[in-house]
């Protein structure tokens, strides 16, 4: 590919049935290991689109498995597919994340090195609990260009004036990627068959959310927001320490008077600021808590929908 | 001399001798009595030696009289008693009469170098201010200076010895150098004489030839008489030795040349084998002598302490045998007592000897009882040693010395010996044993002080000592140790039955009686104080509640305990964890917590309670390390720690179970840090095994407390054998298994409260093994304090659970607001800092960020409130403006 598409931007993913039974199929056989299901999309790039046509999972590591083992496989998997002529273009990764909880920092590391090999890299998030509920969650994401930028230049850049110079919030790290779920015109018609076949009314449907669900999205919400506090705390000891320094500097000039203004570059060095905290978690930690409280919109508004949708049955029927 | 004397010729004895003869002999004596002024009066002496004249004088006479003036100044306190020895008006006659000589004759006066000429000018100034205090007497003197002969001849008849004295004149003059120097020579000739003196003693003993020396004895027995009459030149010369003695006594030994000349004699009778010859006379007056110079003695570095003992008991000895007057054995127990103090702080460094102790213990019980049987002895530190009145049976005995200091001390020394020794040998308890000794001096000592209307403040002391004698044992102990102790003094008792009924009180009347003097009385704090404390451990460890915690809280001494000297402190640190202990036994569980918790938070119980040191001990110097041993309380005073700590966390364990149940979710507090330290210790354990120690003990009971499992917890609990400790470990036991039970059923209803919609009590109480009274007690209490949503069904006794508690959800929806709100403070704090030192940038926004933080604020609350309510809605809706508000701070940002 040329340096031209680079900059195309992604602007959807479009996913073939089968890959997604097959992500469903994974992810439900690993429910029970302690791992989340992860695995490798294959596909190829058509214009802005990404197509994924095949995946294929990464079997369960053990503490023996090195870095390489798992590249191996990777490679053999890609050219058995190959010699059977399937799609053998990597073109990014699933993972299982039960109650988008995505372990954001992994998954800011592993998306970062699928898209600089691959730029078109997606990567697919998939919510098993919400399947089970009847409701397919399918969330394609990407690093925007700049996160991609700042986290190549290292860690160290992430602090608070370099995030605010480059116009990066926690809502821009991630670029959500519209994603469409593409069948072959038979499936569609089998599809279509299926549903004229099973015609009687569904009787679950006004069933509202359980608490339990509720209570673990809270129980979640409230972890994220402890650590959301835990970030704040260090920024504020920082900004304490910072003016601390700054106060000593100060009183260390005036103490000179101006004749020693040639050495205060060796001050400087000497008594440098206090080193800047890193930020990049606290970006994570916003972007987690606030798909966590979107999620809880959603839920939420859907079961009161069903909750007024019942009320109304119910005095229709009285 | 003639220039010398001349204006005072009143002497009738020669005034031959050479001109220069007066001043060389006052160089030569100066040079060779005083080693301070060496290098000034070499100078003197070489200028002297150059001119052979006179002028050198003035600057001598100078120097002489300034050194004269100062030690007039330090023997004030004898002659403002004796009136101004004679000798000094002579002089002082004598120099003004040379000084204004001089002045006059301008010849010589021109002759003078430049230096003594400006020293004669300022001798001349200072002499005239001086003189005006003396005028009387010197006028006194000019008119008849006869009186001086005496003085005259007895300083012949003194230095019969010294050869070069050969002019009665000269040596007139040269005895008021020897004065001038006389502080410094005394101590030092005293010094080395004391030496001899105890050599000699102990030379004396052991040949027994002194015999034929009486004669010695006798003529040194007239030294001091006439010395001293030439002294005080009141006394006639020919006076017995008592009365000489007796003059002594009215100024004893302070005047220089009185004690030199003791000394002196000291030195003469050295040869003697006893300390009297065997034919002489034994008086009072002789033994006083003696202990005089001993006591004299006392402090200098080369003085054998032993020796000093043995003499002095040897005196004791004497005095008893010859039927001297008491005061004098007075007099000699307080000088041994002392002296057996001195030596035990140069042969210990912590403690004294045993022997010694025992030593001391026995004379003290001899003085005091001495003391008891002769009322009309007085004693007491402020008697000035002039006024002491030892001999004299007409007026009354004074004898300077204060029992009180003595006892105490023995105290303080006891209280070392128990320090040093093994609290776990065999030794310690020996040692112990001797505290009834003790005990029975300080009563002893207190019916002495009551009975001689001692001052108030020494009484307190002894009250005091008596009450820290007190204190801290059990009653029944205290009342056998009281009845043994009167058995042992039958004989005395007798004679004051008032006494005796004092000894069969129990010891709270006791206390309480010593206590009220003392606070009625005391001047100092820190004996009130300490008393005060005293007596609120004695009422705790006696299950007197109420009166302990009243008598605590009255005095006030939270606030102030923290200014207070260490041993105080920790005294009070005793008496807290006393109260606390009480409070426990009472099972008045949160004031036990509550005395006990501040000890035990801090992890240095031992520290605090000065029974042992904290494991880290590495930031104390070695000086805070002895400071610390010194302050060590005696084994046999501690208080079991295990005890102190079972007790804590007993009650923090039903203090806390069962609010942990309460507020599961919102636990903002923590009653017991320590026990939670320890609770989540024990969670985080993969593999709980058996509870080994006390405190897992405890651990697995609040475990099973947790679940309203009281059987398994009172189990836990009882095994415990700490409690034994106690007094009467049933009644304690008894008491916890009822807590346990009232307090597992609180747990229970409030941990699984929420499962039932009815429970009756007859189950209930079946299933806590509790009367249905307590169980329907209990129950309505948490009713009562809204603790419990329920309400009782009288008619077929059951209880009712109303479901209003909120349900998890609604409690985690609650904890997330109020999370968010702490995280939107910390933000604003955040915002604030930031802004607050890029200075101008921020200020618009922060007050519009604060404006919008308290926006937020109200509608949490409102939120809040819905929650409350419990409708599932707004939990969505409250999930949903948290994640506003994050949106908008991050906006913000």
């Amino acid at each position: 590919m040329s340096r031209a598409e680079i900059d195309v931007p992604i602007k959807k993913v479009s996913i073939d049935g089968q890959v997604i039974l097959q992500i469903i199929r994974h992810c439900q056989s690993e429910r029970d290991s302690t791992d989340l299901a992860q695995g490798v999309l294959l596909g190829m790039l058509v214009d802005n689109c990404t197509e994924v046509t095949y995946c294929f999972p990464f079997p369960e590591f053990t503490e023996a498995d090195t870095d390489n083992d798992i590249e191996m496989y990777q490679l053999d998997m890609m050219k058995y597919l190959r010699s059977i002529n399937m799609d053998h273009m990597q073109v990014g990764w699933y993972r299982a994340s039960p109650f988008d909880l995505n372990v954001i920092k992994d998954m800011l590391d592993s998306q970062y090195t699928y898209q600089k090999q691959i730029h078109e890299s997606v990567g697919l998030l998939f919510d098993p609990i919400k399947a089970a509920q009847g409701n397919l969650s399918m969330k394609a994401y990407r690093l925007s260009s700049k996160v991609m930028e700042m986290y190549g230049q290292g860690s160290t850049e992430f602090t608070v004036n370099s995030i605010l110079a480059a116009g990066l919030s926690y809502e821009n790290i991630f670029e959500e990627i519209p994603v469409e779920i593409r069948n072959s015109s038979l499936c569609n018609v089998y599809l279509a068959q299926l549903k004229l076949n099973h015609s009687s009314a569904p009787t679950s449907y006004l069933t509202l959310g359980t608490d339990s669900h509720l209570e673990k999205s809270l129980r979640l919400l409230s972890e994220s927001l402890d650590e959301l506090h835990q970030e704040a705390g260090k920024l504020s000891v920082y900004h304490k320490t910072l003016r601390m320094h700054h106060q000593k500097q100060q009183s260390l000039l005036k103490k000179r008077g101006d004749n020693a203004k040639a050495r205060d570059d060796d001050d400087s060095k000497q008594n440098r600021p206090p080193p800047a905290p890193y930020r990049l978690d606290n970006l994570l930690v916003a972007n987690q808590t606030n798909k966590f409280c979107q999620e809880l919109n959603q839920y939420v508004s859907q079961s009161f929908s069903k909750l007024f949708l019942a009320e109304a049955l119910e005095n229709n029927e009285s | 001399m003639s220039r010398f004397f001349g204006g005072s010729d009143s002497d009738s004895e020669s005034t031959s001798s050479e001109e220069e003869q007066a001043p060389q002999r006052i160089t030569t004596n100066l040079f060779a009595q005083s080693d301070d002024e060496d290098d000034v009066k070499r100078v003197v002496k070489s200028h002297k030696d150059k001119r052979l004249g006179y002028d050198c004088d003035c600057l001598l006479h100078a120097f002489n009289f300034e050194l004269l003036g100062k030690i007039y100044q330090k023997a004030k306190n004898i002659i403002d008693k004796t009136g101004i020895p004679k000798f000094y008006v002579k002089y002082l006659v004598e120099l003004e009469d040379y000084i204004k000589e001089i002045w006059d004759d301008k010849d010589t006066k021109k002759k003078l170098s430049k230096i003594n000429a400006k020293a004669l000018g300022a001798l001349r100034q200072k002499m005239k201010k001086y003189v005006r205090d003396f005028e009387n007497d010197m006028a006194a003197y000019r008119e008849n200076p006869d009186v001086d002969e005496d003085s005259n001849v007895s300083g012949e008849e003194e230095d019969e010895s010294d050869e070069d004295m050969d002019d009665g004149d000269v040596m007139d003059f040269t005895k008021k150098p020897e004065n001038t120097t006389g502080r410094s020579q005394f101590l030092k000739s005293g010094s080395s004489e004391s030496e001899s003196d105890g050599d000699d003693w102990s030379a004396s003993e052991d040949e027994d030839d002194g015999s034929d020396k009486e004669g010695g004895g006798g003529s040194k027995a007239t030294g001091p008489s006439i010395f001293l009459k030439s002294t005080a030149g009141t006394v006639a010369r020919d006076s017995k030795r008592r009365k000489g003695k007796g003059s002594k006594q009215v100024a004893p030994k302070d005047d220089n040349e009185l004690s030199a000349e003791e000394a002196k004699v000291s030195k003469d009778k050295s040869p003697d084998k006893a300390l009297f010859g065997k034919d002489a006379e034994i008086t009072n007056e002789s033994v006083l002598v003696k202990v005089q110079e001993i006591v004299a003695v006392r402090g200098k570095k080369s003085t054998d302490r032993r020796e000093v003992i043995n003499t002095f008991k040897e005196l004791l000895q004497i005095t008893s045998r010859e039927n001297l007057s008491t005061a004098l054995s007075v007099k000699i127990l307080v000088g041994l007592i002392s002296a057996i103090y001195d030596s035990a702080v140069a042969v210990l460094v912590n403690s004294m000897k045993q022997e010694y102790w025992k030593m001391c213990t026995e004379f003290i019980v001899t003085l005091v009882d001495m003391l008891l049987d002769h009322p009309e002895i007085t004693t007491g530190m402020n008697i000035p040693e002039e006024s002491e009145n030892i001999i004299d049976p007409n007026l009354p005995y004074q004898v300077r010395g204060c029992v009180v200091t003595l006892v105490e001390r023995m105290d303080d020394e006891f209280t070392k010996i128990l320090q040093s020794c093994d609290a776990h040998s065999l030794e310690y308890v020996q040692r112990l044993k001797d505290e009834s000794i003790v005990t029975a001096i300080i009563k002893r000592t207190q019916k002495l002080v009551e009975k001689n209307n001692f001052p108030a403040s020494d009484t307190c002391k002894v009250y005091l000592r008596r009450i820290e004698h007190m204190y801290y044992k059990y009653d029944t102990l205290l009342a056998k140790t009281t009845s043994k102790s009167e058995n042992n003094d039958d004989d005395e008792e007798k004679s004051e039955p008032k006494e005796e009924e004092e000894g069969t009180n129990n010891s709270k009347e006791e206390m309480a009686r010593l206590c009220n003097y003392i606070y009625k009385r005391d001047q100092t704090e820190r004996i009130r104080t300490r008393a005060m404390l005293c007596q609120t451990y004695h009422h705790a460890i006696h299950d007197r509640w109420t009166d302990a915690r009243d008598l605590m809280l009255m005095s006030h001494l939270q606030e102030s305990i923290q200014f207070s000297d260490i041993p105080t402190q920790v005294l009070y640190n005793r008496t807290m964890v006393q109260l606390g202990l009480c409070a426990f036994r009472h099972g008045i569980i949160k004031n036990a917590h509550n005395c006990l918790v501040e000890l035990q938070v801090t992890n240095r119980v031992r520290e605090l309670l000065a029974q042992g040191f904290s494991q880290r001990q590495s930031d104390k110097t070695k000086d805070q390390e002895k400071l610390e041993r010194q302050r060590q309380i005696p084994f046999h005073m501690h208080i079991n720690t295990e005890l102190i700590e079972c007790c804590y966390l007993t009650s923090a364990m039903l203090l806390e179970i069962p609010y942990m149940a309460a507020h599961e979710y919102n636990r903002r507090r923590l009653i017991s840090k320590n026990f939670h330290f320890q609770l989540r210790n024990s969670e985080r354990q993969t593999l709980v095994g058996p509870p080994e120690n006390m405190r897992e003990q405890v651990i697995a009971a609040a475990h099973a407390m947790r679940t309203g499992d009281w059987k398994a917890c009172s189990d836990y609990i009882l095994r415990i054998k700490v409690w034994d400790l106690f007094t009467e470990p049933e009644t304690v036991k008894a008491m916890l298994l009822k807590k346990i039970r009232e307090e597992s059923l609180r747990t229970y209803l409030f941990t699984y409260g929420g499962v039932y919609s009815s429970l009756s009590l007859s189950s209930l109480s079946e299933m806590f093994g509790m009367e249905s009274s307590d169980v329907y007690r209990t129950i309505s209490k948490m009713i009562m304090n809204d603790e419990l949503q329920a309400s009782w069904d009288e008619p077929t006794e059951t209880l009712m659970m109303h479901k209003c508690e909120p349900t998890k959800l609604q409690n985690l929806a609650i904890q997330i607001a109020d999370k968010i709100y702490a995280l939107a403070d910390t933000n604003e704090k955040i915002l604030h800092e930031r802004h607050g030192y890029q200075i101008n940038k921020g200020r618009v926004i922060v007050s519009d960020w604060r404006e919008q933080s308290r926006d937020r604020r109200r509608v949490q609350q409102s939120q809040n409130d819905e929650n409350w309510s419990g409708n599932k809605g707004n939990q969505g809706r409250s999930g949903k403006g948290s994640g506003n508000r994050n949106k908008r701070k991050h906006g913000g940002k």
